[in-house]
């Protein structure tokens, strides 16, 4: 394959969405930020939550939506002046699709340093079945 | 925890050391100053806090990395490690600055000098 200008324009191009799109560069609609992957037998979630307990965070599942919902109440000391304000705090909703049937009874969620993992297993009527030919 | 692993570092590279801006709160009260940061995704042993002719740094050093088997479908946020300088100035005393690490989140207490103290003064009426 001949590599040509364009094709280091299209890059250019795909680099400059994926910054303008990140999570926190347009206001704080995505707040958690939250990579997905995928592997042959789950899905998983990684969420930046911290400074956030467990019982901050919902998580509702139905069908293969996945929705992750809470309230960031931050810690404020007592009889202080407030200088610099960055961190989020209020409600946040977010919802995730995924494209194939989920196991949901066997989702897992833990959290550990403010980094929230969620893994759901893909279903068993999913994956693919072997038919013998008699 | 295969999906977010350890990664290790025994040959010293410059790959993969990103460092972004943490975000960050301060307070104020008499009788001193408090700064939140949120460091998601860091282990406290790396965190590293540096008081240098009255600047403070902070430096936090990100050593998870998502795990080879998995695709990843979005990618929003990196697994970076946090830098963040603050200038204090003459008003902290440097030497009794508390940090405290929970989920995530490092909160910084910072007393100030006595000279820099609120100090209330009573008036006296004959």
């Amino acid at each position: 394959m001949y590599k040509t200008i364009f094709d280091d324009l299209f890059e250019l191009n795909r680099e400059m969405n994926q910054v303008f799109s990140r999570a926190g560069m347009g206001g704080r609609k995505n707040w958690p930020e939250t990579n997905t992957y995928e592997s042959n037998d789950e899905y998983i979630l990684v969420s930046k939550v911290p400074g956030m307990v467990k019982d901050d965070i919902e998580i509702t599942v139905k069908d293969n939506s996945l929705t992750v919902k809470g309230k960031r109440n931050k810690e404020t000391p007592e009889n202080s002046k407030l200088h610099m304000d960055e961190r989020f705090s209020g409600n946040f909703e977010r919802n995730f699709l995924v494209n194939e049937k989920i196991d949901i009874d066997n989702i897992k969620a833990e959290a550990s340093n403010g980094l929230l993992i969620i893994r759901l297993p893909k279903s068993p009527e999913m994956k693919p079945k072997k038919i013998k030919i008699k | 925890m295969d999906i977010v692993k350890k990664e290790k570092h025994d040959v010293e590279t410059t790959k993969g050391n990103i460092y972004r801006t943490p975000d960050c709160d301060i307070y104020e009260n008499d009788n001193e100053y408090i700064i939140y940061f949120d460091i998601p995704g860091v282990e406290k042993n790396d965190i590293s806090l540096k008081v240098e002719k009255d600047v403070l740094s902070l430096k936090a050093e990100c050593t998870k990395k998502a795990g080879d088997n998995y695709t990843c479908l979005r990618d929003e946020m990196m697994y970076s490690g946090f830098k963040r300088t603050f200038d204090l100035g003459d008003s902290v005393n440097s030497d009794e600055i508390r940090a405290d690490y929970q989920n995530g989140t490092l909160k910084l207490l910072l007393p100030k000098r006595e000279t820099q103290k609120t100090r209330q003064i009573s008036i006296n009426v004959n």
